[in-house]
């Protein structure tokens, strides 16, 4: 394992740093300046980072109350419902790139469905890729909140009752405090996944500044392995803090 | 004594039920879409092929993605039976092991990729490993990379929930022999774990795209890169037949796992 | 059969857990290893159990040496602290597991689980999965399994740590009678001196790895050899001594015949009486405590310089002003 991953890594990590092969002139500087340098990769970098941001706060504010309710209801079917949310877990980003194309393509079934014409074509670009982040992140949000909640206490909420706390003031000040950790584990784990997402960006963004698919070209097309080593590093570097900062407050 | 329902968890339920309809929705129109004629479903196709019944178009991937298909289901099995016999010991040795230094560092270590988003992962694999574009063997390996850390994981935290080690120790003292105590404790108190894991390992494997679309060629892939190609070149009715079978493979892998114990979390 | 361990020695990360420490179970009898937490007790188990190496020393049953054997082979009966009860099988499967490993017929397996679930009074609910029993019959159950094994001895650690004070009395009559019955071997390891005194005749004190005393309960309790075992075993109050004459002691102006050697004499409860202020002899005291434990008072009497006493009195004196009377003989420890 420590050969066949960490040493990777490393390797992605220093080739960051340094001047592609065969390159000349302006092209030899180490891929990790050309990311921030080129307008057309920083835009793609921003695109990535400010689109994963805003889906994954968005999730986590419209996940939560589901995740309550799927943490700490007693009603029937929540094991199917739960089943329904795993499902698109598992689902690779190609299928959920179709998917939104699909629904919001230049043919696809909401305009119709909706009679909203203008929404046709909305899947490709910024519109789609919100929309594709949104469907696997949904499900990830809920469940990750739901397993943060589950642990929380009903005693707890039960002694802040009798020491007088009416139930808005519980819910305020114990039990928000105590979903805090859960949502942001859940907006770390959501974050982290869109970032790194490339089968939906291959769909439905393949002619919109997004950073895996650049990646991709970096690395198959232009054959630029020094600046591919950087997006890389980059995108695994920031989902990585994000992730540890998440399960730091998360546990 | 019954707790009042409080209006938040209903609402909240109300939601949950909304946003399951939100995510099965699609998934829906598209397994319909691939049996009827999507006219009726609201979508139209730039490329209709005409008079394209269900039967022709799972009989178009089937011919055209055939190979792709027995590739993914050779890899999904090698890769998950690898996860599966390193995994699952090494999971459970750690889960024991818990108090010796370095078994935490070396859990740690095991369930690394799990961490790191895909497309940085596997380019870096493919920067360090320039692969012979296709070749089974490293196909493999890619998804051994990515089902291992979740076998490792699921196994091992069974065996750190049911305190694996004590009863081990009880048992022992209860006069069984090393055979004896994987028959009678570790096999009842794992078995569980074993199948949802490998479940688990298969529909990862199946799922798998980001190592697996940079290593494949045009004629060597698994199925998800089918799909690939099948998005950007067929006819709406083909894809839709193509995901159909996606998920045909799927679903029952996951309600499997889910109904042996599987918590979904982290993914797959 | 007879335990013995000599010179035992256990090293763990950080610290020694035992260091030297010899012992003795004679056969059919019950030996007790009392002390606080962190003093060994478990690591010593765990050695005779053959579970954890020593670093040194040997453990032998009847003479033979069986250090270096496992626990497979040790046929030992070990209830745990943590019940360690197979939650995925019946109660009833758990009790014939050691049968069965055993490779013992059909019939015999069953003749030894139901004879065990008869002696622990576990038959009515040992069909059922071991996960939903309650606390009590766990530990029924945890007993059962290891009586089935026909041990040559048990070892019991903590064996009613988690149980409510109820439970936990009647559970202790109980297994009293049943190690009685089974002319049983056995090894107590508890921090509570009222499980020690129930079920043991001999003591093991230990203190941070290392025996403090050993000896039959009688003696430990009136003759212990510091003042840790005398607290330990029971409640007790130590007076400095002023001058030593002819074999007495006097504390306090009171002449007390005093064995042992120590600095101070040992004053036990039940030792102390209670007579009216006026009385001549004794030292004067004022009652700051009584609370009545149901069948005598345990009374908290103060000296003149603030000390503090108590004794166990049969009736409550109506003065708040009282005499308080040491023994004519009593135990001196350091």
């Amino acid at each position: 394992m420590l050969a066949a991953f960490v040493w990777p890594l490393a390797r992605l990590a220093v080739s960051a740093f340094l001047p592609p092969r065969d390159a000349t002139g302006d092209d030899a500087r180490a891929g990790i300046v050309r990311l921030f340098a080129d307008s057309y990769d920083r835009r793609a970098l921003a695109h990535s980072v400010a689109l994963s941001l805003a889906v994954a706060l968005a999730s986590v504010a419209i996940c939560l109350p589901a995740a309550i309710a799927l943490a700490r209801g007693r009603f029937a079917g929540r094991a199917i419902l739960r089943g329904v949310f795993a499902l698109p877990l598992s689902l690779s980003g190609v299928v959920v790139g179709f998917l939104a194309v699909a629904m919001l393509g230049n043919a696809g079934a909401l305009p119709s469905l909706l009679h909203l014409p203008s929404l046709a074509g909305s899947a490709y670009g910024l519109g789609g890729l919100a929309v594709a982040y949104l469907y696997f992140e949904i499900p990830r949000a809920t469940l990750t909140m739901e397993t943060a909640l589950a642990a929380v206490d009903d005693g707890l909420l039960e002694a802040a009752r009798t020491l007088g706390a009416s139930p808005w003031q519980v819910a305020r000040w114990v039990f928000w405090p105590l979903c805090a950790p859960a949502m942001r584990a859940a907006f770390a784990v959501t974050f982290a996944a869109s970032l790194g997402s490339f089968g939906v960006a291959l769909i439905v963004a393949a002619r919109f500044p997004i950073l895996p698919v650049e990646l991709y070209r970096a690395f198959t097309g232009t054959l630029d392995d020094s600046l591919a080593a950087a997006m890389a590093l980059v995108i695994a570097v920031v989902a990585a803090l994000v992730l540890a900062l998440g399960r730091r407050s998360g546990r | 004594m019954a707790r009042r329902r409080r209006p938040l968890i209903i609402a909240g339920g109300i939601s949950a039920l909304v946003l399951a309809l939100v995510l099965l929705l699609p998934l829906a129109l598209v397994v319909a879409a691939a049996f009827a004629p999507s006219e009726s479903l609201g979508i139209s196709s730039e490329q209709w092929i005409a008079g394209a019944g269900a039967g022709r178009a799972f009989r178009y991937v089937l011919q055209t993605y055939g190979t792709h298909l027995i590739t993914s289901a050779q890899v999904a099995l090698a890769a998950g039976a690898i996860a599966l016999l390193l995994g699952a010991p090494a999971g459970t040795a750690l889960a024991m092991a818990e108090r010796r230094r370095g078994a935490r560092a070396l859990e740690t270590l095991l369930t690394l990729p799990l961490g790191v988003p895909g497309i940085a992962a596997a380019i870096a694999l493919l920067s360090a490993f320039p692969g012979r574009g296709g070749a089974l063997g490293l196909l493999v390996v890619g998804h051994v990379l990515y089902t291992l850390p979740y076998a490792t994981r699921t196994v091992g935290e069974t065996a750190r929930a049911s305190r694996l080690g004590p009863l081990l120790d009880a048992a022992r003292t209860l006069g069984a022999g090393r055979v004896q105590r994987v028959r009678f404790v570790l096999w009842p108190a794992l078995r569980r774990a074993l199948g949802s894991a490998a479940l688990v390992a298969l529909a990862v494997s199946w799922g798998e795209f980001n190592v697996t679309f940079l290593l494949a060629t045009p004629s060597r892939g698994t199925f998800p890169t089918a799909l690939y190609l099948s998005y950007t070149t067929n006819s709406f009715p083909v894809a839709a037949a193509a995901t159909t079978i996606m998920l045909a493979g799927l679903v029952p892998l996951v309600l499997l796992a889910l109904a042996l114990g599987h918590r979904p979390e982290q993914g797959a | 059969m007879r335990i013995a361990f000599e010179r035992l020695r256990v090293d763990v990360p950080g610290h020694r857990a035992l260091d030297d420490v010899d012992g003795v179970v004679e056969s059919g009898s019950v030996t007790a290893v009392i002390g606080p937490s962190g003093a060994g007790k478990s690591s010593l188990l765990n050695v005779i159990a053959g579970l954890v190496r020593p670093d040194a020393g040997r453990v032998r049953f009847d003479g033979d040496d069986v250090t270096a054997s496992p626990p497979e082979r040790r046929r030992l009966g070990v209830v745990f602290q943590d019940l360690r009860l197979f939650d995925f099988l019946s109660g009833r499967d758990n009790v014939a597991f050691a049968p069965r490993v055993a490779g013992l017929s059909a019939d015999e397996q069953r003749r030894r689980v139901d004879d065990a679930l008869a002696l622990v009074r576990a038959d009515a609910f040992a069909a059922r999965p071991a996960r939903v029993l309650s606390g009590g019959e766990r530990q029924r159950i945890a007993l059962a399994r290891a009586i089935a094994m026909a041990p040559r001895a048990l070892l019991l650690d903590e064996p009613f740590a988690a149980l409510d004070a109820e439970l936990r009395r009647r559970l202790r009559d109980e297994l009293r009678a049943l190690i009685r019955t089974l002319g049983a071997t056995a090894l107590l390891v508890t921090h509570d001196r009222d499980d020690a005194f129930a079920l043991a005749s001999r003591f093991i004190v230990l203190r941070d790895g290392r025996v403090e005393q050993a000896g039959d309960a009688a003696t430990l309790y009136g003759t212990p050899a510091s003042a840790f075992v005398a607290t330990l075993l029971g409640e007790a109050t130590l007076l400095p001594i002023e001058e030593r004459r002819d074999g007495k002691a006097r504390v306090r102006g009171e002449w007390i015949e005093a064995t042992g050697n120590g600095a101070r004499v040992l004053l036990r409860p039940e030792a102390l009486a209670l007579a009216d202020a006026g009385s001549d002899g004794g030292w004067p005291a004022t009652i700051v405590d009584a609370r009545f434990a149901g069948g005598s008072w345990r009374v908290v009497a103060r000296l003149a310089d603030a000390t503090e006493l108590v004794v166990h009195a049969l009736h409550m004196p109506s003065d708040a002003s009282v005499i308080v009377r040491p023994p004519a003989r009593a135990h001196s420890v350091d």
